[in-house]
């Protein structure tokens, strides 16, 4: 409960006054009432917590139904939480003294393992303070009267705070005056860290004071600040200032850079990864060469005859003088060749930080080299305009905007036979081209009956995998009741999610993913889970 | 889905760009994906978060135009080897600050046209782009190379036949004319419809740099689509067309002095602007 702690005495934290009248009111005997639960009393009613008036956009109906949770109710969550890391550390066979939050987190991911994709759904055990939201406890006594003096301003912490920082310039300002009336005030600058902090953002500021704050507020209050810290402060008002200041993480930091490594001749050598949109590179990266570059066994000059590919392999070389200084081995996949090119500049961007000073790794890094480009292709949308005019278009999503469920269910089990990487017209293959020509042939030609059951060696399991695709609005057969060339994108995600290597389209419209070899069960999908509601 | 770019340093926000209907004034505003999670899986986070963009803007009246997929902390990658080579010492005061400040950003991917090479130049990658047809780039950066050596044949032909006092004079660099002719081709005042009154009026407005550059590039282009013969190819003309502005002559330069001189003509309505 971070409260803006007493420092002039100009606020006094409604919470801290609370207690106290909390404190007085147990001794009065008036407190046992309500504290053991919620009682009908019109006098104790009054002390009941309630939360603070929320100013909702849209109608939240469960937010409003929310439950008021007591200090004690909060304080007796704490002991439980505690009591129960300690359990908890007994169980895992560790020190309950050492347990930190991160021990507890691994081990309820150990104990309660959940395949939902739903993080927030998933099991947690957090302190009861991050769980139960903060809320303002009451303002006002048994007589109504509320216990601060800017109550009725709306904004009673705001602007508190507001008041407490304005105090604090008039009083350096005086100071600063005194100063240079006695001639001892000095222009100096000072030093303070103020790249390696940064205020508090406006999200930060309400959460400190449990209180909804508008732009402006935010931007005046940050505005009072730097005044302050523009004055010539002492160590209390440096502390006042420091609380409203969060650090910044200096991002070179986070990356990991992996030691040299060494093979058979001694030649040292690090390994990088890169990926852009589709591609995935893998880039090798010898202390020692000619400047060669050699790209699933080609020579870079036959792998990419566009310039601006080749530009895009020299560029980290180039920008760290090393021309000609590394010999380059790598292998890429997927992706076209533009974005070939990116994901082995990522990985050889990657591979170069462990040749290379800290200092280097940092120009990289401002230089763009080692951040993986986020950029996709972004899903096609299809509007469909209602008959009667008035009502908004119905959106349909291609593509990106499925979301692919697996659902099993009990059919008796019919003929079965092992599925091979078909080459056939409608075929999705992203990985390696280079292994198997399309048009090899297969082991069995798929019917307009052809399924492919999961299983079927072991006759006691007997289900099939059907797939659906749900929300987002995915159409993929449209009207034709074919699947087109440019609906095949969203079966590469679908396949890639249940972790199919190939799949391919028979005459009925059905879809049958192909494990990779002895992966797992192959599925199906027939055109009328692949049909869904259209996005509204 | 995992795979497609959600990874660790990829940003989990969206960034979007609006624009009032009737004017030119650009806001900026995030959202987080965040926000999204409840219903939609990864994937059709970006695709859901377009349509709660839309329907929230309908109601300021704002329509969205560009979305990044980098977040606003994001900030363009510093490419010059040189700015980083520069030791210590001799950086001011504003510059150790600015070097210090993007320690703790984090910073865009660098493009696939952006590299630090030498032969790079950003006049020439942006002219390409806009020659470059239904993304093309293979074929426009090839005209581009054919139309620079067209001009330095060209010129290298005008140098021998030329005595020894002109040949001081002939310029042979074909970077330098294409600068320089699309430097002559800049306007420096244009037309903008102002609507008063039920009536569009063009009226005279100062231009930015970057649409100065933007109109030179146009015309000029349009130009060599539009005039050439029919077996004329593109790197002739506009090889012939460069080398006719470098001399401050040419189809485009009079382009350039008709637009002067109507803004000249409609100088009575200046007052109609109001920026």
């Amino acid at each position: 409960m971070a409260a803006p702690s007493v420092s002039c005495g100009a606020a006094v934290p409604y919470r801290l006054f609370l207690a106290g009248r909390v404190s007085f009111a147990r001794e009065q005997g008036l407190w046992k009432a309500a504290a053991s639960g919620l009682q009908t009393g019109t006098r104790c009613q009054i002390l009941r917590l309630k939360h603070s008036p929320a100013v909702t956009t849209t109608k939240n109906v469960a937010a409003l139904r929310r439950e008021s949770y007591t200090v004690d109710f909060i304080k007796k969550q704490i002991e439980e939480f505690n009591i129960g890391k300690r359990h908890l550390a007994n169980m895992m066979g560790e020190d309950p003294e050492t347990f930190t939050q991160e021990d507890v987190d691994r081990a309820i991911t150990y104990l309660f393992p959940s395949g939902l994709f739903e993080k927030r759904a998933r099991p947690i055990m957090k302190h009861p303070e991050e769980i139960f939201p903060k809320q303002r406890a009451v303002q006002w006594g048994e007589d109504g009267r509320p216990f601060h003096f800017l109550f009725y301003t709306g904004k009673q912490s705001y602007y508190s705070l507001m008041h407490e920082a304005y105090g604090k310039v008039l009083h350096a300002e005086e100071r600063q005056d005194q100063l240079r009336a006695k001639g001892l005030f000095s222009e100096k600058s000072k030093s303070k860290d103020l790249i390696g902090s940064r205020w508090l953002i406006k999200e930060e500021l309400e959460e400190m004071l449990v209180e909804k704050l508008s732009d402006q507020d935010y931007a005046q209050f940050i505005r009072l600040l730097e005044r302050l810290s523009a004055l010539p402060c002492d160590a209390a008002e440096e502390e006042f200032v420091g609380r409203f200041r969060r650090t910044v993480t200096v991002q070179s930091k986070k990356h990991l850079i992996e030691p040299l490594q060494y093979d058979e001749q001694g030649m040292a050598f690090s390994t990088g990864q890169g990926k852009r949109k589709t591609a995935n590179a893998e880039a090798v990266v010898y202390g020692h060469g000619s400047g060669k570059i050699e790209i699933n066994g080609v020579d870079y000059l036959l792998y990419f005859p566009v310039t601006q590919d080749r530009e895009q392999l020299m560029f980290p070389f180039h920008f760290l003088d090393r021309l000609g200084k590394h010999d380059v081995t790598c292998t890429v996949s997927g992706g076209g060749r533009s974005s070939q090119a990116g994901a082995i500049r990522l990985a050889m961007s990657r591979a170069l930080c462990s040749f290379i000073t800290e200092d280097e790794v940092e120009w990289m890094r401002q230089a763009g080299l080692l951040t993986t480009d986020p950029r996709v292709r972004e899903p096609r949308r299809e509007r469909i305009y209602p008959k009667r005019k008035g009502g908004a278009p119905r959106q349909i999503f291609w593509g990106l905007g499925a979301r692919w469920e697996v659902e099993r269910t009990k059919i008796p089990p019919q003929g079965q036979q092992s599925c091979r990487a078909e080459a056939e017209p409608g075929c999705g293959r992203w990985a390696d081209n280079q292994d198997e020509e399309l048009g090899s042939p297969a082991t069995h030609r798929p019917g307009r009956d052809h399924r492919c059951y999961p299983g079927a060696d072991d006759s006691s399991v007997d289900t099939r995998l059907q797939i659906r695709a749900r929300g987002g609005g995915l159409t993929c057969l449209g009207c034709t009741g074919r699947l087109t060339s440019s609906g095949n994108r969203h079966l590469l995600w679908a396949a890639r999610s249940l972790d199919a290597e190939t799949w391919h389209v028979s005459i009925g419209g059905t879809v049958h993913f192909h494990p990779r070899q002895g992966a797992g069960p192959s599925l199906t999908v027939t055109a009328s889970h692949l049909r869904t509601q259209q996005a509204s | 889905m995992r795979g497609d770019g959600w990874g660790e340093g990829s940003p989990n926000r969206a960034f979007i760009m609006f624009r009032l209907l009737q004017g030119k004034v650009l806001f900026f505003t995030s959202l987080s994906l965040d926000y999204f999670h409840l219903k939609h899986s990864a994937c059709a986070k970006q695709s859901l978060l377009l349509e709660y963009t839309v329907k929230i803007l309908k109601l300021c009246g704002l329509t969205q135009v560009r979305w990044s997929r980098y977040g606003p902390e994001y900030q363009d990658p510093q490419i010059d080897k040189e700015y980083y080579r520069k030791p210590l010492a001799q950086l001011t005061e504003e510059e150790t600050y600015e070097r210090e400040l993007r320690k703790t950003q984090v910073i865009k991917a660098a493009p696939a046209t952006k590299t630090s090479s030498v032969f790079e130049d950003p006049v020439i990658s942006k002219f390409t782009n806009m020659m470059m047809k239904g993304g093309n780039k293979i074929l426009a950066r090839s005209l581009m190379t054919q139309t620079l050596e067209a001009v330095k044949r060209k010129q290298f032909e005008k140098y021998h036949a030329a005595s020894a006092e002109e040949q001081a004079t002939v310029e042979r660099n074909p970077y330098t004319i294409f600068h320089q002719a699309l430097k002559n081709c800049e306007p420096v005042i244009g037309l903008v419809p102002i609507l008063k009154g039920g009536h569009f009026y063009q009226v005279p407005v100062p231009l930015a740099e970057r649409r100065r550059r933007f109109l030179a590039m146009k015309w000029m282009i349009t130009e060599c689509r539009e005039k050439k013969p029919r077996r004329m190819l593109m790197p002739e003309k506009l090889s012939q067309e460069l080398l006719e502005a470098f001399c401050n002559r040419g189809p485009v330069i009079k382009r350039k002095h008709d637009m002067h001189k109507m803004a000249e003509a409609n100088r009575a309505l200046a007052h109609y602007r109001w920026w």
